[in-house]
């Protein structure tokens, strides 16, 4: 049974942002129950992008490995069409691209430049849909997860920028929703909190603030990688077929609305 | 490999069609499961003979959830029986007439009152038995009326709405025990008990006008959220809720 409420064989999922941490474990779920997965790398990713490929897909029989800048259109286009060339549908979008490094600022510390560089996310993610949206019409089968953080409704000081494009991708999502359910393709967030992974667990060195976050984190620990790769497997399998414009929290229940 | 061996479950209200809906999907991946029952036991004794006609893995306990006493005794059965206790759904709200606050009456709060009381129980006597395990997860299943407001549903809101603050603030206090408490929040169920009468039609055609994916949820569907917050998939997540309702409900 459960390998039917999980199963995404037959599926093909396209994960943007996967050879960091987060998204490698994203793209080795949903190979683990199935799908064939076309990654992306950018900009001196290529050598990570192909050693995951190497790891998951020693065979390339259903793993795809290719450069797609998603802030740029045509790159984008590019991008969708070769993993329809290669796999013939695309049916789950996974996005995790939020380019710039968090640098906590003040607005009244910030320049234009700041904003733009957090704005170009919203950019990035717009493309995707756009151009993955008609591929998944054709089957009339989509699941889009985007992943956005704790930082959309928790907000902090210096966070100003950061917090407006996530939730104005919450408020994307929710839209996006709308248009696309008479098409089957539902919209989902998934929003982790402070992540940490099993790895890293026991060497990590907790400075204060993150001691006072973990006290009041019910769990008494934070979200792992797989923790958040599980959250995205339950949006993209038919668990969640009736599911759509949610948000779902991955913070061991530090965030609560 | 199923996503529950070994565990046990108990669902209130699981005589009821979407209590009947999750106790199948909990027993078909691999729970053994209580199904709770006040006055059917017709019903609830149907599906465990079903689930498993030789009682090894789904029996039928009757209990009146708002006696503490009776629900200890209920969970102390399902222990004797499977061993642990691990997962508790409750689907517990008695029916109710709508009416105004205008023309309602003091006395209509009662059942009401005992949904909240009920659940308060169910949760309160898991508890020992979890902490002992370092681990449970408890599973209430609110409605769209939780979020939404309608003419004549006063009371249910205020309930709905309270165990939202019940159950976040259960997650805060037994998060350190591993206790997770989740809500899954159904919005219109396209194989709902509650549909009768000639217009069901149409009411149900309007009300799917507003569900993005054009279509009701099903039980089944409900159940398969239930499942997602009683799995390992969800150890992360407490305190959260999911609305299983075709995207009429988008918070």
């Amino acid at each position: 049974m459960t390998e039917r409420l999980l199963d995404l064989s037959g599926k093909v999922a396209l994960v943007l942002g996967a050879v960091g941490n987060l998204g490698t474990s994203i793209t080795q779920s949903l190979m683990d129950h199935g799908a064939s997965v076309a990654i992306n790398y950018y900009k001196g990713e290529q050598e990570k992008a192909d050693r995951l490929l190497e790891r998951l897909d020693p065979g390339k029989s259903r793993m795809l490995s290719l450069f797609c800048d998603v802030n740029e259109e045509e790159s984008v286009r590019d991008f969708m069409q070769a993993v329809k060339d290669r796999f013939g549908r695309v049916d789950i979008l996974v996005n995790l691209v939020h380019n710039p490094e968090f640098v906590p600022k003040k607005v009244t510390d910030m320049d234009w430049a700041d904003w733009r560089n957090h704005l170009i996310a919203q950019k990035g993610h717009f493309l995707l849909c756009k151009y993955a949206i008609p591929i998944m019409r054709e089957h009339q089968y989509g699941r889009i997860i985007y992943i956005s953080g704790g930082l959309a409704v928790r907000h902090m000081g210096g966070s100003a920028a950061f917090a407006a494009v996530k939730s104005g991708l919450t408020a994307f999502s929710k839209t996006l929703a709308i248009e696309e359910g008479p098409n089957n393709i539902t919209v989902n967030i998934v929003a982790p909190g402070k992540i940490t992974s099993l790895e890293t667990d026991g060497e990590f060195s907790w400075n204060d603030k993150e001691q006072e976050l973990l006290e009041r984190t019910p769990l008494r620990r934070f979200a792992t990688q797989e923790d958040v790769a599980d959250a995205v497997l339950y949006f993209a399998s038919p668990l969640a077929d009736a599911m759509t414009g949610q948000t779902l929290y991955v913070a061991c229940g530090e965030i609560m609305l | 490999m199923s996503l529950l061996s070994n565990k046990t479950a108990v669902v209130f209200g699981g005589s009821g069609k979407l209590g009947k809906a999750i106790a199948t999907r909990l027993h078909e991946e691999g729970a053994s499961v209580v199904i709770h029952y006040h006055a059917n036991n017709r019903a609830a004794e149907a599906l465990a003979a079903e689930l498993d006609p030789s009682g090894k893995t789904a029996i039928a306990i009757r209990a009146d959830a708002m006696d503490a006493s009776q629900v200890k005794a209920l969970y102390g059965q399902a222990i004797k029986a499977f061993g642990s206790l691990d997962i508790v759904v409750n689907t517990v709200h008695p029916p109710f007439d709508p009416a105004f606050v205008a023309d309602s009456k003091e006395e209509d709060w009662g059942r009401h009152l005992d949904a909240l009381k009920s659940h308060y129980l169910i949760s309160r006597e898991a508890l020992p038995q979890m902490r002992a395990q370092h681990g449970g997860r408890i599973i209430y299943v609110s409605a769209a009326l939780a979020v939404r407001y309608g003419e004549g549903c006063s009371m249910y809101t205020t309930i709905k709405r309270g165990l939202n603050g019940f159950c976040r603030t259960l997650a805060m206090e037994e998060g350190k025990n591993n206790i997770l408490v989740n809500i899954v929040c159904p919005g219109g169920i396209a194989d709902a008990q509650t549909q009768q009468g000639d217009d069901w039609d149409e009411m149900a055609a309007e009300f799917i006008k507003k569900c993005p994916l054009g279509r009701l949820a099903t039980s089944e569907e409900v159940a398969n959220t239930v499942l997602y917050f009683a799995s390992p998939l969800s150890e992360g997540i407490t305190g959260q809720t999911l609305f299983v309702a075709g995207g009429e409900i988008m918070l």
